[in-house]
């Protein structure tokens, strides 16, 4: 299906229900990863990269500064985008809706090539080849698709 | 940078092989399974009498500028690069891409420069949006 759809009052979601189903899963296993111990996951580092790559004072001063703030705005994206998957939320996305939905695509994609091993082209490339089946760098090339189509739709 | 590639071909809509991801074959699990060992240096707040914004910048000359460096990363779409460039910084749709080729091209682009406050509220703002961003010093002409 196609993923959003732009009506007169605005973006409306166009998943169908199997979509749906995969990303409640995704979203809720991302709810997990965000509430979990996100210290030790390696994950981290991408949701919270060092803001001063030469200088590791300034990172984790950076990073006691923001990270608690960026961690409760990554997990209200979540919620929110949880919320339209499950139908307590319907109708068009206002902008707050959107914005959470943008970031969570992207928190997602994050976790995904964390989990895959993409840390450049190169393991990008390679983390496609190989997996008979339906697998989480298909989930990943999706999710891509599904923002894709959300950004397009945003400024069409 | 991530390209449109694998969702690309088609021009409006791509599925996933059997037509329909709910359909994965197996559990798309991104819930770490195993504890993992990578620590984050200086992730935890220990002291609370040094949560004072303090010291950081005491050799930094306030005539020097500092900059917002954004950098490339496999993740994130180019698309969604430049429509962030363009909600945040305000940048023109042209402007906007010009950056998002340069940090494909070239690895990383200066998108902004200032004080060095404003320019890590920036950097706070990319790691928002999911894109790998840092603060630096100006390159000196």
């Amino acid at each position: 299906m196609i993923p959003f759809v732009r009506r007169g009052d605005g973006v409306h979601l166009g998943l169908s229900a199997g979509e749906r189903g995969l990303l409640t899963s995704l979203t809720e296993q991302l709810q997990q990863v965000l509430g979990g111990e996100l210290e030790r996951d390696p994950v981290a580092a991408r949701m919270f990269p060092d803001a001063y790559p030469d200088d590791l004072e300034a990172s984790a001063e950076f990073r006691r500064w923001t990270q608690s703030d960026l961690l409760a705005q990554k997990t209200a994206n979540a919620d929110v985008v949880h919320a339209w998957l499950t139908g307590a939320r319907e109708g068009a996305l206002g902008p707050e809706d959107e914005q959470a939905w943008l970031r969570c695509l992207t928190d997602l994609r994050l976790t995904i090539a964390d989990r895959l091993g993409i840390v450049d082209a190169a393991t990008d490339e390679r983390s496609t080849a190989g997996d008979a089946g339906v697998g989480l760098r298909d989930v990943y090339d999706w999710l891509g698709y599904v923002q894709e189509h959300l950004v397009t739709t945003l400024t069409a | 940078m991530g390209t449109a590639q694998a969702y690309g071909r088609a021009p409006c809509q791509v599925s996933l092989p059997d037509g329909d991801p709910s359909n994965a074959s197996r559990d798309p699990s991104i819930v770490p399974s195993v504890p993992v060992r990578v620590t984050l240096d200086g992730m935890t707040l220990l002291h609370p009498e040094l949560d004072e914004r303090t010291s950081v910048d005491a050799d930094a000359r306030p005539d020097v500028p500092w900059v917002t460096v954004v950098w490339d990363d496999p993740v994130n779409l180019m698309s969604y690069v430049t429509f962030v460039f363009q909600q945040h910084f305000g940048f023109s749709r042209d402007k906007a891409e010009r950056l998002m080729h340069q940090v494909d091209r070239e690895g990383r682009a200066i998108v902004a420069t200032g004080p060095r406050e404003a320019m890590e509220a920036h950097v706070q703002a990319m790691h928002g949006y999911g894109l790998q961003s840092t603060v630096d010093r100006a390159p000196t002409p």
